[in-house]
């Protein structure tokens, strides 16, 4: 189990095979590991860190976690039990325990995916920007033990491509995995990113650690359709830190869709470097039971001229549990800034709960900014009105938050993604 | 077909509706008229089923059953029908999404199978030209930037679609222009049979120029003071509601 800084470090020396901490190591990238280690302990971070994870969380047998089968049998399974992945024509990408398989895909040829293992030092220390992952306890942790990730390069294209990436769950037990991905957008690169997930088994407790980089250069145009994780047994948690590069015209657009998650935290920084670059994240959550989404938003704007966009909606039943804490700064030179930030929440339950917190922080003069939020039942007018319809009670809340939903839903340009999307929201609605 | 006695609601300790009689025959058509905050649409929601208002006293009987006991929707599964003062957007939903679930309750409840996407769509279509309204009404979001007369237009056309028993119009004409009024009262007028009832709510002669009522009633400070034949809407054109009261 791991409990605290010292089984971590436990943990650590049997991944990297009994070595001693203090001792020299050769290999830079294990040197790396060993200093993001000693900065946890030096810092005293690990009460910081394990807030982040929970109090008692973790409580993982570690024995557990190196248990996995062979890949030829997992591509054997998931042939067997997911077969649809292949009756997609257009490209493909699968990432079996967050190890890139490139035997099950398919990728254009601007695209290459470079799996963690053949990471060069520099992808493994953060590209850019270092100092904020070195700040942050669970992106040191992160260092210190991922085990999996890719990089994922795309160069100049002339129309926008196409990939969906499939993430594979091959575990039969609980797991953690610290994972590294990082998202390189050339200069020109277009391209659209639609991500499954798929568990092979019956859903287990996970923990997950994901450390994302994102780097868009000049003109590069890229939307991420996240749908969704593994659906997980009670415990698990999904903690992602995303570090956003942007420069001169690029647009990232970034949608998430949380209808069966445990605990998501995301924390988002965003650098809008340079002029006219664009960035707009969406999301849509609908949280029942005791499940948490919370949203961290840091989005920088540097340069004139550059817009951002965030519309975050929220059904939140039972005691779930949703907060969105954004912040938008407007640096001295970013004059034409636009920034929109919206978080609306709908509760069903008396013990749900919305924390919404959109700030600004400007300091250039010129600039167009739009903030609110909004907490709120179903309108009981419009549940009238579809009422004297003949439409009953349930089907008229499901019509109402299908409504709510909308605006976000619009927003989704491709037909997978947003088919996807409506099916999870239609499941989902059944349960709520 | 509908009978209303001594009618009394209030909302939020408000009283609104203080004794209201009202009977309305298989195939008749009234109308109320009234001063603003009258009582009126509050008239209506209550017919309609809306829980928001409390009744204190006095019953509305429909087709022999005790209409208060019964929910909105089953009420609209009855054959009741509200069209709305404010309709209400609903984004993301299309007109014929809408009307495809509303429809299809309503017939399950009556034991009826539902209707195939085909004969929803001619009966859809059908109706349109009754309302001579366009077909890209169809795919719009239900309301959604809708003028004030397109939605006015749309609750007629729900109506032709749901086929009641009793319609109640709340202010249909207000947001129609001259034109559109006309063809909507006489899509109302084609609607109009032995077995279906009207309660027209209005403020002005001109809808009941063209769709005219059987009998006349002057709703005030939430009780009716006079009712007649067609006659009294023009009187009441000509002289205000101050000389009645
Ligand atoms: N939710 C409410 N809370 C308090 N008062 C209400 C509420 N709803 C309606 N009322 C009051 O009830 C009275 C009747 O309202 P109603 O809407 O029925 O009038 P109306 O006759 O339809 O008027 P109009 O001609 O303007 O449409 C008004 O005084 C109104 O302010
Ligand atoms: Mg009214």
């Amino acid at each position: 189990m791991i409990n605290s800084v010292k089984d971590l470090v436990s943990f650590f020396l049997h991944r990297i095979g009994e070595q001693n901490l203090h001792e020299d190591i050769g290999d830079k990238k294990m040197a790396l590991r060993k200093s993001a280690i000693e900065k946890i302990l030096e810092k005293d971070l690990n009460k910081d860190a394990y807030s982040y994870f929970g109090n008692d969380d973790l409580q993982i047998d570690l024995k557990l976690i190196e248990e996995k089968e062979g890949v030829d049998k997992i591509i054997k399974t998931i042939k067997l039990k997911i077969p649809h992945l292949f009756n997609n024509p257009g490209f493909c990408a699968t990432i079996i325990d967050g190890e890139f398989c490139e035997s099950l895909s398919c990728l254009p040829k601007n695209v290459k995916i470079i799996p963690f293992k053949d990471f060069g030092e520099k992808e493994f220390a953060y590209s850019l920007k270092k100092e904020k992952a070195w700040d942050n306890p669970v992106a040191l942790i992160n260092i210190a033990l991922a085990n999996s990730g890719f990089l994922l390069e795309a160069k100049k294209s002339s129309s926008q491509e196409k990939i969906i990436i499939n993430h594979i769950n091959s575990s039969s037990v609980s797991t953690v995995e610290h994972i590294r991905n990082i998202y390189r957008l050339g200069e020109g690169a277009k391209l659209t990113i639609v991500e499954n997930f798929y568990n092979l088994h019956e859903p287990q407790t996970r923990v997950n650690n994901t450390v994302s980089e994102w780097i868009l250069e000049e003109g590069a145009v890229v939307n991420l359709y996240s749908l969704d994780y593994w659906v997980c047994k009670a415990g698990s948690k999904n903690i992602t830190n995303s570090f956003v590069h942007q420069k001169k015209n690029s647009v990232l657009s970034l949608f998430n869709c949380y209808t069966n998650v445990n605990s998501v935290k995301n924390n988002m920084h965003v650098w809008l470097e340079d002029e006219y670059a664009n960035c707009n994240l969406y999301s849509i959550s609908l949280l029942n039971k005791s499940s948490c989404v919370e949203d961290n938003i840091l989005i920088e704007h540097l340069k004139k001229n550059c817009q951002s966009q965030q519309v975050y909606k929220s059904v939140i039943s039972d005691s779930a549990k949703g907060c969105f804490d954004s912040l938008v700064l407007v640096h001295k030179d970013a004059q034409k800034t636009s920034a929109i930030q919206q978080n609306n929440n709908i509760l069903l339950s008396e013990n749900a709960v919305a924390q919404s917190n959109p700030q600004l922080e400007i300091f250039a003069d010129d600039v167009v900014c739009a903030h609110g939020s909004t907490v709120g039942q179903i309108d009981s007018e419009a549940l009238f009105y579809l009422r004297s319809r003949g439409i009953g009670q349930r089907a008229a809340y499901n019509i109402l938050l299908k409504a709510f939903l909308h605006e976000v839903l619009d927003k989704i340009n491709d037909p997978l993604a947003l088919k996807i999307t409506e099916d999870a929201i239609n499941q989902k609605l059944k349960n709520l | 077909m509908l009978k209303i006695e001594n009618l009394h609601c209030e909302i939020e300790g408000n009283s609104i509706l203080k004794g209201i009689n009202l009977s309305i025959g298989s195939g008749e058509t009234h109308a109320i008229m009234g001063p603003n905050g009258s009582g009126k649409s509050t008239l209506s929601s209550v017919i309609a089923g809306d829980e928001s208002y409390e009744i204190t006293s006095g019953s509305i009987q429909f087709l022999g059953k005790d209409l208060l006991d019964f929910s909105a929707e089953e009420r609209a599964h009855l054959g009741v029908f509200l069209s709305f003062q404010y309709p209400i957007e609903i984004p993301g939903v299309s007109v014929s999404n809408f009307l495809k679930t509303a429809l299809n309750e309503c017939r399950k409840a009556n034991d009826l199978p539902p209707l195939s996407a085909r004969d929803m769509l001619a009966l859809m279509k059908s109706n349109l030209e009754l309302l001579q309204m366009n077909s890209d009404f169809l795919s719009r979001s239900m309301n959604a930037g809708f003028s004030g007369g397109e939605k006015k237009r749309n609750e007629i056309f729900q109506l032709a679609m749901l086929e009641p028993k009793i319609c109640v119009l709340d202010e249909t004409d207000s947001g129609l222009d001259i034109d559109a009024l006309k063809v909507v009262a006489n899509g109302v007028n084609k609607l109009r049979n032995n077995s279906r009832s009207f309660l027209i709510i209005t403020h002005y002669q001109r809808l009941l120029d063209h769709i005219s009522p059987d009998h006349v009633h002057v709703l005030v400070g939430g009780k009716i003071i006079k009712s007649g034949g067609p006659e009294l809407a023009l009187e009441l054109e000509k002289n205000g509601y101050d000389k009645l009261c």
